[in-house]
């Protein structure tokens, strides 16, 4: 299973770029909403896993881009943030599930094969 | 109100009933010299009528005339019921003398008012008295009274419902005015006061209203962003540790594997007690509960000292320090300085590209201080940098780790403030951002 990872965190993102492949994906991941659009358009993913807030581009206006060229790729958003208002506009926006941190990595890896279409 | 109505009344009654008393000395006056003119003329005073009924001579005659010899007794009386005036042996003394005596007496027991007064007689000099009683007076008087008090309590009573009515006349709009501010909900934004917003009287009212209700919302909306961004700031460290930790339970690992998951779990304990301490100091210093103590500082050295630590995490930026030779003194506070500079140093160190210099430069000029953190990082927007000195405000929305929690340039407000000093931030010479702490010496 090809993901991408957009996480700004460099923390966060070595151990999920990390903890993932353990799990099998297959991870290309990006620092940032611009190289992370740019990685989603020119290749093919099974799922992406998406940051809310990130510099520049932010994961919302990524998946509107996303969409608005029509890539249909799974996305699962990570978010710090739990308004009612910014889940529904990412969901509005095409972002698939939303999952609060912090969060269980098992959840986590359950969510991103389920969207993927793999088996659990 | 009716403590005056009273007083009026009473004071009016009182000129009333001496007026009234003036008049009766006036009349008896008259019929002293009436009576007089006629001793002289006749040696007899005018009988008056008997009236049908003895009780009633006090209002059908009312005029008692008695006259008496110098030894005091009665020679002559205009009715037989004169006769029963007292003697008053002192004033008909000193009428024998000459004088013109007005005395308040007793008649029958009731008071009557009368006038004593000198008259030759065939037998020698005899002392002529007039008395009228004070009865029909006093009932007029006791008339008037009751009449003025009467007015003065309706009159109370009309100006306690006119100003009842009045008042409520006029508090009936404002309260019309309390109940849709009471109806405004404190969720839902933009709810204003809009009834008698029209009229020129309350406009005022509803304007100072309405503003306040728009401070209170933005201060609302201020808290609601603090606490989610603060939120967002908290779990993000929280979900890095969670993430590090299960992952490496996963799977056996090496021990440098497990070492390396611990240390990176220290390092978000330590961002998350960083953010905790910021916020306590934050609060200890708006508080009141951290006080500056100044004292002779020299500032020079305090700065110095700030400079050298933060060259040990600027990496690969150069800290240059620009200050006069010697010592520089001021009245301050080291501690609360100290911290100040450490987080003007620290915020330029976070901002600025590797390899660029930060540009410390402390100066003096009359009595007044000047400290300026300058560097050449990508700056700040015009329209940011009234913000940059706000809680939790970030340049860059998505608050990554090396942003900061948005505490530092505010807790540097706040001490320069202590200090009756200011911060202020301008674009740098070369691009990046200015930040000048301008403090008195004394």
């Amino acid at each position: 299973m090809r993901l991408l990872v957009v996480e700004d965190d460099p923390k966060l993102g070595a151990l999920l770029e990390q903890g993932l492949g353990e799990e099998g994906f297959t991870i290309t991941w990006a620092r940032d909403g611009e190289r992370g659009l740019a990685l989603a358009l020119a290749q093919v993913f099974d799922v992406i896993l998406l940051d809310y807030m990130l510099p520049g581009r932010s994961g919302h206006q990524l998946t509107v881009e996303l969409r608005a060229a029509g890539r249909l790729t799974p996305i699962l958003m990570l978010t710090a943030r739990d308004a009612p208002d910014d889940l529904r506009r990412v969901l509005d926006a095409g972002v698939n599930e939303v999952m609060s941190k912090p969060f269980r990595f098992a959840e986590l890896t359950d969510r991103l094969r389920a969207l993927a279409g793999a088996p659990a | 109100m009716a403590v005056a109505l009273l007083g009026i009344a009473v004071w009016a009654w009182l000129g009333v009933r001496n007026t009234m008393v003036a008049q009766l000395d006036q009349s008896v006056y008259s019929v002293f010299e009436l009576e007089r003119q006629s001793l002289a003329a006749t040696g007899l005073i005018t009988p008056a009528p008997d009236p049908s009924d003895p009780a009633q001579f006090v209002h059908q005659i009312n005029r008692l005339v008695v006259v008496r010899d110098a030894a005091g007794r009665v020679v002559q009386v205009n009715h037989p019921l004169a006769r029963e005036l007292p003697l008053d042996t002192a004033s008909a003394r000193r009428a024998l003398h000459g004088a013109r005596v007005a005395r308040t007496t007793a008649w029958r027991g009731r008071p009557a008012r009368a006038l004593l007064g000198r008259v030759p007689m065939q037998g020698g000099p005899a002392v002529l008295e007039v008395a009228a009683s004070l009865r029909p007076l006093q009932a007029a008087a006791r008339s008037v009274l009751l009449r003025m008090l009467l007015t003065a309590a309706l009159g109370t009573l009309a100006t306690f419902i006119g100003a009842y009515w009045l008042a409520s006349s006029a508090l009936a709009p404002v309260g019309q005015i309390a109940r849709q501010a009471a109806a405004i909900h404190g969720t839902r934004t933009g709810q204003r006061i809009t009834i008698h917003a029209g009229v020129a009287e309350l406009a005022g009212l509803v304007q100072v209203l309405n503003d306040m209700l728009g401070r209170l919302e933005r201060a609302s909306e201020w808290h609601r962003r603090i606490i989610r961004d603060l939120g967002h700031d908290l779990r993000t460290p929280v979900a890095t540790m969670r993430t590090g930790i299960e992952v490496a339970l996963r799977g056996l690992r090496t021990p440098e594997q497990y070492r390396r998951v611990l240390a990176d779990t220290m390092d978000e304990v330590d961002r998350l007690a960083l953010l905790g301490e910021g916020l306590s100091l934050l609060g200890a210093l708006e508080s009141g509960t951290l006080r500056p103590e100044p004292r002779p500082t020299d500032l020079r050295l305090l700065v110095e000292q700030a400079v050298t630590r933060a060259r040990t995490r600027a990496g690969e930026r150069r800290v240059e320090l620009r200050a006069p030779g010697g010592p520089l003194e001021a009245s301050v506070d080291p501690r609360l300085l100290g911290i100040a500079l450490e987080h003007l140093l620290d915020n330029a160190v976070r901002h600025t590209p590797g390899g660029t210099p930060i540009r410390v430069s402390l100066a003096a000029a009359d009595r007044r201080l000047g400290l300026t953190v300058e560097d050449d990082g990508p700056g700040v927007a015009a329209e940011a940098l009234p913000h940059l000195f706000d809680r939790f405000y970030r340049n860059d929305p998505a608050r990554g780790r090396h942003s900061g929690a948005g505490l530092g340039l505010t807790t540097v407000a706040i001490i320069a403030d202590l200090h009756h000093g200011r911060v202020s931030a301008g674009p740098g010479g070369r691009g990046g951002l200015r930040v000048t702490l301008d403090l008195p010496r004394a």
